[in-house]
């Protein structure tokens, strides 16, 4: 140990990755996530690690992936708890690069986690991809963050979509817009201003913002009401505040269309217990994914695959959670990628991912596809208007 | 002598496994040592306030996120050494500390505890609204870590030698600090306020004080951290940091040097434990730690070690030295333990020099 000490000066850096590639074996490949599994965001990390582990264990049992050098491999996914601290998710980074040689992190859950170790796979020159992130940054310049990507759409793609809503009213209306006091609440309202741009649509008195340890939004909603708005683009991204946003609209007996971000959609989490299910005519929100507890959906195949899938290989993982639809989702569209490979390295695998299209993700909703050929957007870059009826969402086709 | 002889033994061989350690483990070893002496440090700032005073303080996670803002603005953005940018970091939240302290410290009881409460709060809220300087909640980016060309060392182990040297200089003041005449002064302010004035020592000036220099290491050890992470954001300055440091702290060892260092262990490596088993239970592990040790050993491990026969805390130390002078141990790793009859309750100085002689035993 000493002898090694005094006669090392510096490293010998071998892990390059020239000779073999890290990661990928004649049967398998290893591959890494770091999600929260522990802490106050531990439900979504868990289903989101379970819902990427539902479908590569699918994948194995089936034999494996098929690459194009005519080899099939397994997956092994390698999985580290970050609880959801930004320092922690570098460190694991480093871990399941240097110590257990992964090929490739994917579907790291959240912002300033993935923000962390952004800077830390262009260090390495390891692929970070497909993370789970509304946030711009990660899709937004290839060239300067060669080895990152995003995957789902962003706040700004989701409030253009709700924009969408406002537009189909066919009527000059105004639009009462509360949102969170960060840049995911003005990212939303950004997309959101876009996509009214050149409409009849126009944003009433002034914008109401809120922090996210507030404990109520009384205030801003009886602003926002006294605008008399014909809509109200309630871009909040905590469930107790929605709650208490539409609480108090309902009290006021106004009675605007609700535009909602998909965070605070839920009908048990947050229309139920605000009333509002019963009392707005119109309610809408976005998705891109199919809601595997939607009755529309019980007998279609990709769900009805999904739900016996999670049963299967990730019983303790929420399935409900749409974290756990995006990190099935994510899992199918990074295995699409290494079926697309010419060559085995790191590079050929962001070569691949970033020509990567594909219409038949599962679990995705119908016309919303990857495509993460498009430099700057995320791979999935579309978003569906949703409408609320009958207890339920159902896609809205705005006319 | 002989002890004198062997404390420098087990320091000096200490000095060389750490100073040799990173030239032979991978870089994700070398910034986790990095983490575990950034941790100490920022739970040895909150030891100054709450072992050593006696003030628990939740608000050490807002020092270590606004160190964490000074050191990435101020070098990644505006371009000042290194040296500068560590000076700011543990000047700024020495001065929010003191400016903050200076009014808390006149609330009677847990005062300062529900004070302090309101700084993460404030902190995350205001680290999100400058968007501009702090990045919002995406963060900041600031690799600030540069290697000298000469040393021919690997950027994880030369800031592997920077966090370490900085971490052991800040543990050696504060180790001065505490054994000298302040942290006799600090250890009587928490034991009993009013025999504390009474021997011309303010309590309320020592409290804030020490409250000052918490914010001090905190902002430093907020420093090493973006120099070790090379990232910051209002997740840093999360409650939930300051409550998981102040559970070290008490797991480590209150009022103790060393249990600070052994709490920035705990804090880096009982998750990775944990996830070994299971991820989930991480919480659970915490908890449970935490209750066992506030059953078996009060004092936290550091106390514990040094009772049942140091052999941990001075590793070179052998049996000869407790047969001979066991006493003279318990002086120093003792001197501020719970074993004085500890009084509590006449917590008021008018600031006349008149006192509240309300005084309940225990």
């Amino acid at each position: 140990m000493m002898g090694m000490a005094l006669t090392a000066c510096g490293r010998d850096e071998s892990s390059g990755g020239t000779q073999s590639t890290p990661g990928i074996s004649d049967s398998t490949v290893k591959i890494g996530i770091s999600v929260p599994l522990s802490g106050p965001v531990s439900d979504a990390g868990t289903a989101q690690l379970g819902g990427a582990k539902a479908y590569y264990e699918a994948i194995n049992a089936a034999g494996g992936v098929r690459m194009r050098d005519g080899k099939t491999r397994k997956i092994e996914l390698t999985s580290y708890d970050d609880g959801y601290e930004p320092g922690r998710s570098a460190q694991n980074f480093r871990r399941l690069v240097q110590q257990d040689g992964a090929l490739a992190v994917v579907g790291g859950l959240g912002t300033a986690q993935n923000a962390a170790v952004l800077p830390v796979a262009k260090e390495l020159g390891v692929p970070q991809v497909f993370v789970a992130s509304g946030a711009s940054l990660f899709s937004a310049k290839p060239a300067d963050n060669p080895w990152t990507i995003g995957w789902q759409p962003t706040y700004e793609a989701e409030g253009e979509a709700l924009a969408q809503a406002a537009i189909a009213l066919n009527r000059p209306v105004t639009v009462a817009v509360l949102r969170q006091n960060d840049d995911l609440g003005k990212a939303f309202l950004n997309g959101f201003n876009k996509g009214i741009e050149g409409s009849q649509v126009k944003l009433a008195g002034t914008i109401q913002t809120y922090e996210a340890a507030d404990t109520t939004v009384d205030s801003q909603i009886t602003n926002l009401a006294a605008t008399k708005a014909e809509v109200l683009l309630s871009a909040v991204a905590v469930v107790r505040l929605q709650i208490s946003a539409l609480t108090k609209a309902r009290e006021l007996n106004w009675k605007p269309v609700v535009l909602l971000p998909g965070f605070t959609q839920g009908f048990s989490t947050v229309l139920k217990p605000s009333g509002a299910d019963a009392y707005f005519d119109q309610i809408y929100s976005t998705g891109f994914v199919k809601i595997p507890s939607d009755p529309q959906w019980s007998s279609d195949q990709a769900v009805t695959e999904f739900t016996g899938r999670m049963k299967q290989y990730s019983p303790q993982a929420n399935a409900n959670l749409p974290n756990a639809v995006w990190g099935y989702a994510t899992a199918a569209t990074f295995v699409r990628a290494l079926e697309t490979m010419d060559g085995l390295t790191r590079q050929n695998l962001m070569d691949a991912i970033r020509k990567l299209k594909a219409d038949d993700i599962p679990m995705l909703l119908p016309g919303v596809t990857v495509d993460a050929s498009a430099a700057g957007k995320s791979p999935v870059n579309v978003t569906k208007l949703f409408k609320f009826a009958d207890g339920k969402y159902s896609l809205a086709q705005p006319s | 002598m002989r002890r004198t002889w062997y404390r420098a033994g087990a320091l000096a061989a200490g000095i060389i496994v750490l100073a040799a350690l990173p030239l032979n483990s991978t870089p994700y070893t070398n910034y986790q040592v990095a983490l575990v002496a950034t941790y100490a440090v920022a739970i040895l700032g909150l030891n100054l306030v709450s072992g050593y005073a006696g003030q628990i303080s939740l608000g050490q996670s807002a020092f270590f996120g606004l160190g964490g803002y000074c050191a990435a603005i101020a070098t990644a953005r505006a371009g000042w050494p290194l040296p500068a940018s560590f000076l700011l970091a543990c000047a700024l939240p020495a001065a929010v500390g003191l400016l903050i302290a200076i009014p808390a410290v006149r609330l009677r009881g847990h005062g300062l505890a529900i004070f302090t409460l309101a700084l993460p709060l404030i902190g995350v809220a205001l680290a999100k609204r400058f968007l501009d300087l702090t990045g919002g909640s995406e963060g900041l980016s600031a690799r600030i870590a540069r290697v000298p060309g000469w040393t021919g060392l690997d950027i994880d182990q030369w800031t592997y030698y920077v966090v370490l040297a900085i971490a052991g200089a800040l543990f050696l003041l504060a180790r001065n600090m505490v054994t000298g005449r302040l942290g006799r002064a600090l250890s009587t302010v928490r034991e009993n306020e009013v025999v504390a004035a009474s021997m011309g020592i303010s309590p309320r000036r020592y409290k804030a004080l020490a409250f000052a220099m918490a914010a001090a290491y905190g902002g430093a050890a907020g420093w090493l951290y973006v120099y070790t992470i090379g990232f910051v954001s209002p997740v840093e300055m999360e409650l939930l940091l300051s409550i998981n440091l102040l559970a070290m702290m008490i797991v480590g060892g209150m009022g103790s040097v060393l249990g600070s260092l052994l709490g920035g262990v705990l804090y880096v490596y009982v998750p990775i434990v944990a996830g070994t088993v299971d991820p989930v239970r991480t919480t659970l592990l915490y908890g449970a730690i935490l209750v066992l040790v506030l059953f078996l050993a009060p004092g936290g491990i550091a106390r514990a070690l040094h009772r049942t026969g140091d052999w941990l805390s001075d590793l070179g130390d052998d049996w000869r030295r407790r047969a001979s002078a066991p006493e003279e141990t318990r002086k120093v790793h003792g001197a501020t333990t719970q074993r004085l009859p500890r009084a509590r309750g006449g917590d008021r100085d008018d600031g006349n020099g008149s006192h509240r002689l309300r005084t309940r035993r225990e």
